[in-house]
Order: C-alpha cells, then structure tokens, then sequence
C-alpha cells in the first residue's frame, strides 16, 4: 500500500513539475519569437507565473458540469497505465499499450463532449467538424501502433522499451515516427495551448468557463499533450534507455523536452490550423495513406522475417 | 518638359481628353442638360429630373462616352431644393462624370419618396444601383446567420445577413444603416476651419487624405499654385501614410488568419512609418498638417536624414514580412481562390484601389489624372490577375514597394525653396461655386463634392470607395464558405469611416 502511494506522489510530482516548466516555455518561447518580453508580472525571469495564473484561476467564482469532472478524473486516469521507468508504473499489465489508447480516446471523447453543448445547430455542425477532425487524426496513429506492434511483438510498453536496448524503433520505422510526430502536432494545434483553444473557441461561440473550470480544461489539455509526447518517446525513441553513459532517466526528460522544443517553434511558425477542409485535406490525402503504406511494407517485411525466414 | 508642364505652359494630353467629352456632351445632350462645367479634371452637370432616364441612357449606349460604371447616388439639399448625385465613370475613356437631379419636392420625406420612385428607372440603366435601394425584405427573407457589428474587427458599419446551405453561402445583404448619420450631426460646423480639422476622422488608418481632397478642392476654388516644395512634401506624406494604411491591412490579415509572428512584425513596422509621420506632423491618426495653400511648417534637414535612414530598414523588413507570410503553404492555400472577383464585376460594382487593380484593371489615379506632382516621379502600377484574396494581400506588397520608391525621388530631388504661408480662411471671399477633387487613398478612390461661399461650407458630399467594396463584398461572398466571410471582409479593406455619410 505504501509503495503504491509512494508511487502516486512521485507521479503526481512529475506531472506537476512537467506542467509548471511546460507552461513557462510556452509563455516564454511565444513571446520572444514575437519580439514581446514575455510576462513582467514576478520577478526571477517569470519562474513563479504558473503559480501564479493556478491561483487567479482559483479566485475567480466558477461553475461546474458533469463531464468537466469527468474531464479532471481521467486527465489523471491516464497515467495509471504508463510507465517513466521500469518500476515505477501504478498498475502492471500485459497489454498496456491498449489501455493507454483507449484510455486516451475517452479522454479526447470527454474533452469534446463537454466542448459541444449547444443547442444551435449551426454551433453543433462546427463542433461536429470538429470532433470528426479529433478523431480522423487517430487513424494514422493507430496504423503507425500496429506496425510497430508488429516488429515488437508485444503489447508491453515495458517490453516494447526493453527490445530497444541496442537500436531505436526509428530506426525500423521512420515513417511511422513522421506519422505520430505530426498527428500529435495537429492535436497540439486543436487543442491549442498557446492560443485560445480552437475547439471551445469557434467563431461563433466563446466557452472556456472561468475559475475552477478553466484550469480543469487546461489540465486535461496539457495532459493529452504530454501522453503523446511519453507515447512517442516510450515507443521509437528508446524510453528510459541509457545512452553510453548518460543515465537512462536523464535520457528520458532530455528527449520528451526536445520534443517539446521542437512542437513549439512548429506551433510559432505555422498559422491557427482551424480549417476544416485543410486539415482533412491534410489527414486524407497525406496521413493516412502514407500510414496505411508503412502497414503494408511492415507486414511483408514480418512475412519474409518470421514465416518463411528469408531474412 | 516637366518644369514647363508644371508651369502650365503645355496642358497635359489628359486634360485635353476630357474638353473633348465635354464639347460632346453639348452637342449630344444639348436640350436635355440644363448646365454643363468642367470643374478642373472632372465634369459636373445639372439636369432636371425629367430628363434623367434619356441623359443616362445617352452616356450608357454613345461610344463617345461609354460609361458602364456608377459609383454612388447621394440626396443632398442644396440652396433649399432637394437634389441627386450620381456619380459615373468609365475606365475606357478614363473620366468621370457628376449629375446633379434636381429633384420637384419640398419637403424631407417627399424627397425620400421621389427617391425611391427614381431609384427603379436607374436600376434598368445601370444594375448596381440596386444596392442603394431600400432592401427590407432581404433581411426579413435571409436571416440563416447574422452577424451584427463589431462582431468582425475593425468592420463595425453593418450588419450580415447570409442565407446558407449547409456552410456554403447562397445569398449575403449587408445593411449598413447603422452608420447612416447626417453630416450636420458628424462635423460640429460647417465653417472651414473646423471642417479642416475634423475631415481627416473619415478616414481613420490614412488621416491625411481627407485633408489632401479638401484642401486640393478650395486651392481649384481660389486658383492658387502651390509651390514644388509643398506638393512633394504633400506627396512623400500621402505615400507614408499609403504605406502604413497597407501594413495596417496585413497586420489584419495576419491576425485573422493566426500568424502571429506576422501580426506582431507588421504592427512594429507600422509603429516605424508612423514615427516618421509623427516627427514630420506631430501628430499619429488625425495630422491636420496640410493647409489650403500649403503647409504647416516645413521640417528640418536632420528629419530627411531620419528618413532616408528609416527607408531602407523599412524595405528590408517589409520584404521579411512578405516572405514570413506569403513563402508559408498553409497561409496561401488558404488564401487562393477564396472571394475571387473578376474584372467584369469589379467594374461593374463601381470598385476602385487596390481591389479593382487586383483582378486585373489597370486603373489608378496617380498616372491617369493630373494629380499633384505624380507626372515627375517613375513608379509602377501594380495589377494582379485572377481578384482572389491571395492576389489583393500580393498587390499590398507590391505598392508599399512601389510607394518606397516614390519617396526615394521625393527625398532626393526635394528643391530648397521658401515655403509661403498658408491662406487665412477669414479673408476668402468666394460666389456661390461648387468643386470636386479626388485623391488615390489606399482603399481606392476618395472623393469630395464641396459647395462653398466665402469661408462658409455649404454642401460636403463624401464619396468613398468603401461603399462599393460592400457591394462587392455581398456579389462574391455566395459560393464561399461561411468561414471564410471574415478574411474575404478583411481584404476588400473596408474603412467604416467613409460609410458615415
């Protein structure tokens, strides 16, 4: 019982850290790519902002519905099942990898209910678009999954990290990694952490709630993100696998911070991706084909491996 | 040749042109016009309401005029009787023509009731005059979406009303009375030195052309000659004040479709050409710089120093602009094709500025009249080709480049002269007497009809070019997606400020 609370805790303390460097760098890195200086409101370079803007959330009266609550539980649901290293995982199972993308699509499902209450239906049409956009851009993730479940022949993200103690699941799918780098670059665009979020703000409606429900949906935002982020390191970059000598936990933040990195300066120079027919267009004509062509390379390459041993 | 132009020894080839369609219009017209005049490069007649349908026909269908455009119809009352303008011109033959109707009534709503019993007539002449009919049952009948002002930024005159299909736009109205104020209650008075300082607010993002119209209206008047010295330093400040008005435009632009990086570099450029304009006048938004007969006063030498200094920094970064914004893919697929108009309708809802040179004609004040001191500087007139959203944010581009150059000249060949000072408003004595003058403002062309006695300002007629970009707005946004009604907005550069008339 201990060493499982003791695990929460030191859960909870990643997440919380992670969010408050997290939210600095946005702030930081969007305001200097656009010659601002960024926030004066404390002193020390803004390091204690993100306390900061929790506390003025926090003071602001608020309402609350159902699915908000939801939204809150499974954004913390969501990292029972990930490991950040090889002990440190709150439930133990097989298969993990599966319950970690089903527990994501209902925490997408979540986020968007609660976005598109409505009782306009023109309002609803463009939510609608919407949820149709969200979960379009999960076709190609789990076809570039699947092939790589095929190479690694398991379900174990443990495992999964563990088969790549001499070369990185890059290596045999760059494709893939292309794939799952930019489906979680458009979610990042949708679910817009620097901007307003293009789901709950549409050009018709404003609702973010104010208060206690304001920083629920931040949070579940913020969550989101960071899965993918685990997902894509845990799965082609080697998770927590020591580098020569560098420290397998050092490994793991450096390569989920340049990720972070990189997904920013993206988000800096492309425009607000709300486009509907863009994104499809996008999804349609460039995703999910090149994904449904790495599936087909990956299971000749199995065939001529493992069956008829080839190679 | 271009100091002896200047000194009026060779009257310029345009001027000749249009004396030629003056002689014609007493020939062809001659019982049916009570009063034909040339007022400097434009002509004014007077007709009787009677004889409105036949004149209009007359100017349609001779191919010595061959006029196919309509700008804008105003009531107005002038010396106590109720009158129309209309305002007519024709890209060919490159001149335009004012009708003032003499209306039968007496009294304000009789005026509006013959106004809306003419209004039919001229609609099965010229068919863009639809728009300025009374259109109630349009807002009654296309009510799928609304959107009320200041929903859009910057685009508070009117309200939307769109009929739609699923979210491909079928039908759009735009209703505009909420900007509807008469001018009596927009200026405090009438009196010259007032309106001098209360013109420039018709035109919030490019303040000095306003007061460029005016004064170039009531110089015709009086017949001064300005010296060379002031019509370029008239000239290097319109142009500065063309190229933040454009900026301004991007930084819309880029705002709308989510560029921030773009938004934010634009907003710094501006802030750079306004400076500039600032140190010149003293002033950001409403200069109040240019004088009838002159100036206020005349800068410095340091102050060119700045400028040439400033220009080339400007130019750089205004290239980095245009490569941040228009070099991405995803901003230009958003652009393309959306809000195409071709040149067909661009003329035939009376477009002027950018947005008609955008889809393809080549029609700009600055080299078709003999305005200012334009004849002595080389520039080029930039024309796209297909009217889409891409082509007219390009076309912005290119005249900040061309409006560079410009002041490049200007700086380079300013003549050291003595500057005199401006007229004293009190002491002008005029008769009764009317005057038009246009100017090239970055959203197309602005013109003022005046009527003046002594210092006093009877009539103002505004006639911006935002009414018609409007006009065009509600022509080319059925087929566009109901998204896209704000960047297609954003690029026609309405400026709310002249809808108040």
């Amino acid at each position: 019982m201990l060493i499982i609370l003791k695990k929460v805790i030191y859960i909870f303390l990643i997440f919380g850290i992670n969010l408050a460097v997290c939210s600095y760098m946005i702030n930081k890195i969007s305001a200097r790519s656009e010659l601002r200086r960024g926030f004066t409101a404390s002193r020390a370079g803004g390091l204690g902002y993100p306390f900061l803007e929790i506390s003025k959330y926090l003071a602001k009266s608020y309402r609350l519905n159902i699915w908000e609550i939801f939204l809150f539980f499974f954004s913390f649901f969501i990292w029972t099942a990930i490991p950040f290293s090889q002990t440190l995982i709150l439930i133990k199972l097989d298969s993990d990898l599966v319950i970690a993308v089903l527990f994501y699509i209902v925490l997408v499902f979540f986020s968007l209910v609660n976005a598109s209450r409505s009782s306009y239906g023109f309002i609803w049409n463009n939510f609608l678009k919407k949820v149709l956009m969200m979960y379009s851009i999960f076709i190609p993730i789990l076809f570039s999954i699947s092939s790589l479940v095929l190479i690694n022949r398991t379900l174990n993200l443990r495992e999964i990290v563990g088969f790549q103690y001499q070369y990185w699941n890059i290596i045999y799918q760059p494709l893939g990694f292309i794939l799952m780098f930019t489906s979680a670059f458009a979610q990042f665009k949708l679910t817009g952490l620097v901007r307003k979020n293009t789901v709950l703000f549409s050009e018709n409606s404003e609702k973010e709630g104010a208060g206690f429900g304001r920083l629920i949906t931040r949070f579940s935002n913020y969550s989101t993100l960071f899965f993918l982020l685990v997902i894509i390191v845990i799965l082609y970059l080697a998770g927590w696998q020591k580098l020569y000598f560098v420290n397998g936990n050092i490994m793991f933040v450096l390569k989920f911070y340049i990720l972070f990195f990189i997904i920013l300066l993206l988000d800096k120079a492309t425009p607000r991706l709300d486009d509907y027919k863009y994104l499809i267009s996008i999804n349609w004509k460039f995703l999910v084909p090149i994904s449904v062509v790495n599936f087909i390379l990956t299971i000749v390459f199995f065939i001529l491996r493992n069956i008829y041993n080839l190679i | 040749m271009a100091k002896e132009l200047y000194n009026g020894i060779y009257s310029s080839h345009k001027l000749v042109f249009i004396e030629r369609i003056e002689k014609n219009i007493d020939y062809y017209l001659k019982n049916r016009v009570l009063e034909v005049k040339r007022l400097e490069q434009e002509l004014f007649c007077v007709l009787s309401k009677s004889n409105l349908t036949a004149v209009l026909k007359e100017l349609k269908e001779n191919p010595e005029f061959d006029i196919q455009v309509i700008n804008s119809i105003n009531l107005f009352k002038s010396n106590g009787t109720y009158c129309l303008l209309i305002d007519l011109s024709s890209v060919v033959n490159n001149y335009s023509i004012l009708l003032k109707v003499l209306l039968n009534s007496a009294t304000d709503e009789s005026s509006r009731q013959e106004y809306k019993e003419i209004l039919p007539a001229i609609v099965q002449i010229f068919k863009a005059a639809e728009f300025y009919m009374s259109r109630n049952n349009l807002k009654q009948s296309y009510n799928d979406v609304v959107f009320k002002n200041q929903v859009f930024d910057g685009l508070d005159g009117f309200d939307i009303f769109l009929s739609t299909d699923y979210d491909i736009i079928k039908k759009a109205y735009f209703d505009t009375t909420i900007s509807r104020v008469l001018p009596q209650n927009l200026n405090k008075s009438f009196n010259l030195f007032d309106l001098q300082t209360s013109v420039s607010r018709y035109d919030y993002s490019a303040g000095i052309f306003p007061e460029l119209c005016l004064c170039l209206a009531v110089e015709e008047l009086l017949k001064i000659k300005v010296s060379k010295r002031v019509q370029y330093i008239r000239i290097l400040l319109s142009e500065l004040s063309r190229i933040s008005s454009h900026i301004y435009f991007i930084s819309g632009i880029a705002k709308i479709i989510g560029a921030d990086m773009a938004h934010s570099f634009s907003l710094l450029e501006r802030e750079h050409v306004l400076r500039i304009l600032e140190t010149i006048t003293g002033s950001r938004i409403n200069p109040n710089f240019i004088k009838i007969g002159g100036i206020k006063k005349d800068f410095k030498p340091e102050t060119i120093i700045n400028i040439k200094d400033s220009l080339s920094r400007i130019l750089k970064s205004v290239y980095r602009l245009e490569t941040l914004l228009l070099d991405n893919s995803i901003i230009t697929a958003k652009l393309k094709n959306t809000g195409a108009a071709d040149k067909d309708m661009a003329l035939a809802c009376g477009v002027t500025g950018p947005n008609l040179r955008a889809s393809g004609a080549r029609y700009d004040i600055r080299k078709n009249r003999n305005l200012m001191l334009y004849k002595d500087l080389s520039f080029l007139v930039a024309i796209g080709k297909y009217g889409d959203c891409l082509e007219r944010v390009q076309i912005r581009f290119r005249e900040i480049y061309q409006s560079i150059k410009i002041i490049d000249q200007v700086i380079n060949d300013l003549p050291d002269e003595y500057i005199k000072k401006p007229v004293d408003i009190s002491e002008i004595e005029l008769e009764y007497s009317e005057m038009i003058s246009c100017v090239e403002c970055p959203h197309g062309v602005f013109k003022i009809f005046i009527e003046m006695k002594n210092n006093k300002v009877l009539n103002l007629v505004i006639l911006g070019p935002s009414k018609n970009s409007i006009y065009l707005a509600e022509k080319i946004l059925p087929g566009n997606r109901v998204e896209d009604v704000e960047i297609i907005l954003a690029s026609l550069d309405i400026n709310s400020g002249e809808l108040m008339s």
